[in-house]
């Protein structure tokens, strides 16, 4: 194994992040350390292709989390569909099937518990991009201008991004009202 | 609630620290990779063996679909009148 003094360094300086994140998108510590441990798995393969021209080393970095967050959960979604499947086969498998409405964040305040955990229920079911982009700007608070540089788009697509999901948070929380 | 007003309410999730023994993970992890690794010399060392054991094969699958004719072992046979057949009695 080699020996590379640097990315000790960058793990020190950009694990937080790279965990906080991790956790903003699947909602849960042990697959937000899975996450963790493959994001910096990849920027440890990958720093000698790192070319700080293009962006920066913390966007390259949030760039990584967020493909590595979004595969994940499309595996758990994947599992989900074909646990059903296969528990007709393996009716004895005590493997847990992915629970996307499941909420363990160690970040959430107890005072408020119950209404940011239905919020956060609702950012999951968006779309990927909607999602990013309300995690981004709301839960990481960065300013739109960075929101749009780590999804590689403008500061005007950031805004529409964020504008739809406000809007289909809105109609998903009438939904669960009743109304 | 206004939404803008709920979505304020995600702001007040906390930061949490990353698990302590998570480096320690990660340096596994990278090691267990190093090792199953395999370096661009073996690589090429694998693919020239494969080429001349091909190679080789392909020589010895021409040269045995070739004819094979001797003409003095032919004389010598003729000569002493040999069979050359599988019959152990000639009429």
């Amino acid at each position: 194994m080699k020996e590379d003094p640097p990315f000790e360094s960058i793990y020190h300086e950009y694990k937080n992040l790279v965990f906080n994140v991790s956790l903003h998108y699947v909602l849960n510590r042990e697959d937000a350390q899975d996450v963790a441990q493959e994001v910096f798995v990849k920027v440890y393969n990958n720093l000698s292709q790192f070319n700080p021209e293009t962006a920066s080393l913390k966007t390259w970095i949030y760039r990584i989390t967020i493909n590595q967050s979004l595969d994940s959960l499309k595996s758990k979604r994947t599992k989900k569909r074909f646990g059903f499947i296969s528990s007709l086969f393996h009716a004895d498998s005590n493997e847990p099937i992915a629970e996307a409405a499941l909420v363990s964040h160690p970040g959430i305040p107890m005072e408020d518990k119950e209404a940011i955990e239905e919020l956060v229920k609702i950012i999951y079911s968006l779309p990927e991009n909607q999602k990013t982009a309300i995690i981004l700007s709301k839960m990481e608070d960065r300013p739109q201008k960075e929101v749009a540089e780590i999804m590689n788009t403008t500061v005007k697509a950031v805004e529409s991004l964020i504008q739809r999901a406000k809007q289909a948070i809105e109609k998903e929380r009438k939904n669960r009202e009743g109304f | 609630m206004d939404i803008n007003e709920k979505l304020d309410l995600l702001k007040k999730i906390q930061r949490v620290d990353a698990p302590p023994f998570l480096f320690t993970r990660i340096l596994s992890r990278i090691g267990a990779n190093a090792t199953v690794k395999v370096s661009a010399s073996w690589k090429i060392s694998f693919v020239a063996a494969g080429i001349v054991l091909l190679g080789l094969n392909l020589a010895i699958i021409l040269r045995s679909s070739e004819p094979q004719t001797n003409p003095g072992l032919e004389a010598v046979v003729s000569t002493m009148e040999l069979s050359t057949s599988n019959q152990l009695y000639h009429e």
